[in-house]
């Protein structure tokens, strides 16, 4: 298939980029008992991309063979010579992948369990849920694609990248409290469950649901807080990240014009990454972006200076600097767009006991539900759980409703961040199209608002 | 490759049967689509895609297992998943296929549109918006899907479709010096090429942000509210669509009482045959016929939305409203959701108001659980002692979208569609508000 794409590249003068995916999707499903989700999907198709002109053209199809490829091309073209383009667009020149790039091992590799192995664990793990109403939820992306590109991309990617789930739902009366728990990597079967089983993802959310239902609601008000990995993780991707994707720049996010700049205290050092440095098996692992850029470590924020926005070809030539690996698209029918990888702020010397040890008056946050943030970085996340800090004790859990605040004053404020690191929270970034991401980090000690919404 | 159509369904479901299911169904779907981005004002992408898949669901000791695939040549394989999932499923009583039933077909289907013709389309869209050049578009854009669907399963159902969808849309604002108004949607979409206006999609929206300059942030704005059809069908009437899918009564997440719910003037039908719907079909995601439902009447709650599963759990017959794509097995979504008009015009219904506010759109949150909802009314202006008066920032709102169903005090004659939507304006309250 990939010299098919080559060959199909190389009868044009304009860039013309191929690129052929083939996913497995697993889903499975269970809720209080009953399977409402037992699917097993395989989607194969190639995205053609041309730019002529100064303008894009992309088409999509799911017949793989050689003359339909074609036929997607011949549409791209027409796609791209259809409209009359006012700013035209180039893309910048950089090294492109070659070879074979694999995120996954080869040993207790997803395809070794099978589909029944994955029901049962459903279905197994849902019965540690009683008390509350329990949902778990096993999905798994089994990636194969092949890009090529008429100025020198020829590789090959396989990825793997499986998530377990829960939602737990306890409620009394009126009172309703959801907690969600669970893991997303990037890797084999070992690595999704080398910390903690299915069955102990499913009792411990809840454990934590029935706990908060009868915990007192935290009052409201600006406060220090130590927002624990999850938080700090949500904080980097939905209120920095989004900010210093470079089309969004463009679109006049807070940060345009801001490099060079302080944005944060020294102590913080923001990344983006398409490896998985620190910890293993990042749920983001993107080590060919779908441009056929090969990914690497991007400082945002180094130490506090404002070091570089995320960015794909075009936008690389628009800025004038290197392209940063961060162009994904979901499926073969999805045109690469800027998205992010694994984000996280990089650990520093503070140990967590000493953290709280060190606070008068304070909370520790954690467990973000959702969030939201705007380009001008004014963020709001809902959490489920705040511990009182007092003179360096930490207190019984109370109910927090949310966090809120601008995430550049929030690492303004920041005056200490742990050596404990951890990527949390599976799940998906939405824009326009979803993306497997990581979100991750340490400990970070810093002042935002807590309370009510 | 081989083709994807209702002989490769058929074949699939006999695959099926053979390799173990007691029960199978195919659906499949095949199409073209092209569509343009307009972003501020120029086409930022044109694109055109070709895709077909089909997707298996079967029973084994009624146990369910499902499985898809866009490539024929992995169709086998597909079969063989859906089956060892359904073996592996526990059982569900209430797991069960249609039988087949008669309905009549409708005609959804017009010639192609060329990837230049839809170009031209969204031209002529942001031409329409800017004859004053004030006037901006934001985002919007033009599609067009050519979408053969084909369904079969082992009691026999068989049914084929083919349709043409053609859609447009645009989000549009004024900026006047430095002044920038809030920003007015408009949509518009049918199945027929001699019925596609793009120029009355963008002409509305330029006419509407231009009388939204000079607006001012007012205090203390009391009263009632009159909202436009695109302000409900956002979000706010998500929340009612929630609550009558049968899915969400059976797990307990619907709030819908019986009774005493809704205000007598407010009467709702979703029909998936009516003619010149946008979300009109001939048959449902299991090849269930559809036929107009009358879901409120009067104020009276009167059915629920069920596909086959849900309806075999409630004792009764699947509404037709099984919904989905051929990559999962079937929810539950209305078709041709329609909120009857009121008999009085627009004009009329304002000129019964006091003091309130009429607006375009909503932002904010809803919670689709308990209808609680709080953001703001945007693009609006205020009424006077039955007088449109000056246009309005943000109009802070909050309150339950049950009792703002409940305190209808008024629907217009005038409705738009609003893609599968038909959405009167209604005049309601008993809201807060705030500015």
């Amino acid at each position: 298939m990939l010299d098919t794409l080559k060959s199909i590249c190389e009868r044009y003068d304009h860039y013309t980029e191929l690129r052929y995916h083939d996913r497995i999707q697993n889903r499975i499903r269970v809720r209080t008992g009953i399977l409402e989700e037992a699917r097993s999907n395989r989607i194969t198709g190639v995205g053609a991309r041309v730019l002529i002109g100064g303008a894009w053209g992309f088409s999509s199809t799911s017949n793989t063979d050689k003359e339909a490829i074609i036929d997607a091309v011949e549409k791209a073209k027409r796609a791209a010579k259809a409209r009359v383009v006012e700013e035209k667009v180039d893309i910048a020149p950089t090294p492109l992948a070659t070879g074979r790039f694999e995120s996954s091992p080869t040993e207790d590799s997803l395809v070794d369990h099978s589909l029944e192995e994955k029901l049962s664990l459903c279905i197994g793990a849902n019965k540690m849920m009683d008390g509350v109403i329990g949902t778990t939820i096993y999905y798994e992306y089994i990636d194969h694609k092949y890009i090529a590109t008429n100025d020198g991309a020829f590789c090959e990617i396989v990825d793997m990248k499986p998530t377990f789930m829960t939602i737990a739902v306890a409620s009394e009366g009126a009172e309703s409290v959801e907690v969600y728990g669970g893991k997303g990597v990037t890797g084999g079967w070992k690595a999704l469950f080398s910390e903690r089983s299915a069955a102990d993802i499913a009792s411990e959310s809840r454990d934590k649901a029935l706990t908060l239902l009868h915990a007192k609601r935290v009052g409201g008000g600006r406060a220090t807080v130590i927002i624990a990995p999850d938080v700090t993780g949500i904080l980097a991707h939905e209120a920095i990240g989004h900010t210093v994707e470079a089309d969004l720049v463009l679109s006049g996010s807070i940060v345009s014009g801001k490099i060079g700049q302080k944005v944060a205290n020294d102590c913080v050092t923001l990344v983006d990454s398409g490896q998985s440095p620190i910890k293993e098996n990042a749920e983001g692992v993107v080590l060919v972006d779908d441009e056929g850029v090969p990914t690497k470590k991007t400082v945002i924020i180094d130490n506090g200076i404002l070091r570089s926005y995320l960015h794909n070809r075009e936008t690389a030539a628009r800025f004038g600097v290197e392209p940063t690996g961060n162009a994904r698209a979901f499926e073969y029918s999805d045109e690469p767009i800027i998205r992010m990888r694994n984000t996280y702020i990089e650990p520093v010397d503070w140990n967590f006991e000493e953290m709280v040890e060190d606070m008068r008056e304070g909370y520790l946050i954690k467990n973000p539900l959702n969030g939201e943030a705007s380009l001008s970085a004014d963020f709001m996340f809902g959490i489920a759980e705040a511990y009182p800090i007092h003179n360096g004790e930490l207190g019984d859990v109370e109910k927090l409703a949310a966090i809120s605040g601008n995430a550049f004053d929030v690492l303004r404020s920041t005056d200490a961040i742990s050596r404990d690191f951890e990527y949390c929270k599976p799940g998906h970034c939405g824009k326009g199209q979803p993306a497997k991401v990581g979100l991750g980090g340490p400990y970070i000690r810093c002042k935002a608002i807590i309370g009510g919404v | 490759m081989k083709k994807i159509d209702l002989d490769l369904c058929e074949d699939a479901v006999k695959m099926a049967l053979k390799m173990g299911a007691q029960e199978a169904e195919a659906y499949a779907t095949s199409e073209e689509t092209i569509k343009t981005d307009v972003r501020y004002n120029v086409i930022a992408n044109v694109t055109a895609h070709t895709k077909g898949a089909i997707g298996l669901r079967v029973f084994v000791n009624k146990g369910l297992g499902f499985a898809s695939t866009n490539n024929v040549r992995y169709l086998e394989e597909a079969c063989e998943n859906a089956v060892r999932l359904a073996r592996a499923a526990p059982r569900d009583e209430f797991s069960i296929l249609p039988q087949p039933k008669k309905g009549g077909a409708v005609k959804v289907f017009d010639v192609p549109l060329s990837i230049e013709d839809c170009v031209s389309y969204t031209d002529d869209l942001i031409r329409s918006a800017r004859g004053d050049k004030r006037v901006s578009i934001g985002m919007g854009g033009f599609s067009s899907c050519i979408q053969e669907t084909y369904v079969a399963n082992s009691n026999g159902i068989n049914a084929s479709e083919k349709r043409s969808d053609f859609e447009y849309w645009a989000l549009g604002m004024c900026k006047d010096g430095d002044e920038v108004t809030d920003e007015v949607f408009r949509w518009g979409g049918t199945h027929f090429v001699h019925e596609i206006d793009t120029g009355k999609v963008g002409r509305a929206v330029g006419n509407a942000v231009l009388g939204l300059r000079g607006a001012k942030k007012t205090e203390g704005v009391q009263g009632e509210i009159i909202l436009a059809p695109e302000a409900l069908s956002e979000y706010l009437l998500r929340v009612l669509t929630e609550s009558i899918n049968a899915d969400n009564v059976q797990k307990g997440v619907s709030k819908l009482k019986l009774k005493d719910m809704f205000s007598n003037h407010l009467t709702i039908v979703d029909d998936g045959s009516l003619p010149g719907g946008f979300s009109t079909s001939s048959f449902d995601r299991e090849g269930v016929p559809h036929k107009p439902l009358t879901i409120i009447d009067r104020g009276e709650l009167k059915s629920y939305l069920h596909n086959t599963y849900t309806a075999n759990k409630a004792g009764t017959s699947s509404t037709g409203h099984a919904y989905g794509g051929p990559t999962s097995a079937s929810s539950i979504a209305p078709t041709n959701f329609v909120i009857k008009p009121g008999d009085k015009r627009l004009k009329t219904i304002i000129s019964e108001v006091d003091k309130g506010v009429i607006a375009e759109y909503f932002t904010g949150s809803v919670d689709m659980a308990s209808g609680d909802f709080s953001g703001a009314l945007k693009a609006g202006h205020l009424i006077d002692r039955g007088e449109i008066t000056i246009p309005v920032k943000e109009v802070m709102i909050a309150g339950n979208f049950f009792d703002l169903l409940k305190n209808i005090s008024g629907i217009s004659r005038e409705s738009r569609d609003l893609g599968g939507y038909k959405i009167p304006y209604i005049k309601t309250g008993g809201v807060s508000i705030t500015s």
